[in-house]
């Protein structure tokens, strides 16, 4: 079959069950519903069904692959749109993200350790509380494996989204910032739509704390890495 | 029209910021997609562009962003081996360090922000 070594078979096959996963996420209205998940496991279950190697799906999912990096570039704009939000907080947010950025790291090495996972495995969770393209990029720095990271951050923003009402209800007395910056640098986007939930100021909050987060996890987690020995 | 060049605006953010990253190459490593995105920033904090320059184009990507990354998230099948036996002590590594995480961010941040308004 000569489609399958063109490029049209892995843009076509990512297009089609990509919107497959938005139905079925607008249908259930779950978080579990997550449409990059569902995705994925309609193309993994499509190609061993019809026994189509890896490498024929990788041609043309390659050309949607190389956007990523404009894809963070723009990320840039983002954080601009935030800008008003961010300078009024400025040394509140800036603490207080670098102290979950430190947290998520600790963890994640302690749990590893005490569980015994190889270093490769640690390297690919450390992470996951940042948004996905800025994930990728730091996963490549210290060398864990992208599709691990990926699924990670995926798992992060599910459970994010799923734990921030309880987290919310044991600090009912803390202010919309507290709350906003915890969940957007705790899970990302995925935990920001929660946030908006719970109110529109939390969610401006969480909004900003994803930039901030990734950058600072970013330039700190490597040397974190290094240090530990892990790389 | 409008697309295609505010996605050559972008494109040049990640060349120049590829280029950047690259001098800082032996005292810190920035990925190079990352300098793009804070140059843009700067660029637009300092009114050199305009946020018209590159809208469509950003939002465009940024509405869709799971789906550019169906792809790597498909390179799991090259790693299952080294998944095996590990997948749910990763998940749970995930969840609880995600909890901690909010939690402790809440809590510090909680405190800096009361402390800084009572002032």
């Amino acid at each position: 079959m000569n489609l399958l070594n063109s490029p049209v078979f892995g843009i076509f096959l990512s297009i089609i069950t990509y919107q497959i996963g938005l139905k079925i996420k607008a249908r259930f209205k779950n978080d579990l519903f997550n449409p990059l998940l569902l995705a994925m496991f309609m193309i993994i279950g499509f190609l061993s069904l019809f026994h189509i190697p890896y490498e024929s799906y990788k041609i043309g999912a390659d050309y949607i692959h190389f956007f990523l990096s404009p894809l963070t570039v723009a990320l840039g704009i983002m954080l601009y749109r935030q800008r008003t939000v961010i300078k009024k907080h400025f040394i509140s947010l800036i603490i207080g993200i670098t102290a979950g950025v430190a947290t998520s790291f600790f963890t994640i090495l302690l749990m590893a350790k005490a569980m015994g996972l190889s270093d490769m495995l640690t390297l690919s969770a450390l992470p996951k509380s940042i948004t996905t393209p800025m994930a990728i990029s730091l996963t490549q720095i210290l060398g864990g494996e992208e599709p691990l990271t990926i699924i990670l951050v995926v798992i992060t923003g599910m459970s994010g989204a799923f734990l921030a009402p309880f987290a919310v209800k044991l600090f009912p007395n803390f202010n919309a910032i507290a709350k906003g910056i915890g969940i957007g640098t705790a899970s990302h986007a995925v935990g920001t739509s929660k946030a908006l939930e719970l109110g529109e100021e939390e969610g401006a909050f969480s909004s900003s704390a994803i930039a901030l987060a990734g950058l600072i996890t970013v330039l700190i987690v490597p040397f974190l890495a290094r240090w530990f020995g892990l790389v | 029209m409008k697309y295609i060049m505010q996605l050559g605006i972008l494109l040049a953010f990640w060349i120049v910021g590829e280029w950047i990253s690259s001098l800082f190459a032996g005292i810190i490593v920035i990925p190079g997609a990352i300098m793009g995105m804070l140059l843009l920033f700067i660029a637009l904090s300092t009114g050199i562009l305009k946020e018209t320059h590159i809208k469509e184009t950003s939002d465009f990507f940024l509405n869709n962003i799971a789906f550019f990354f169906i792809p790597a998230s498909i390179g799991v099948l090259a790693v299952t081996d080294a998944l095996k036996g590990a997948a749910i002590k990763l998940f749970t590594i995930a969840i609880v360090s995600t909890f901690v995480t909010m939690v402790v961010t809440m809590v510090v941040t909680q405190l800096l922000t009361s402390a800084r308004s009572k002032k």
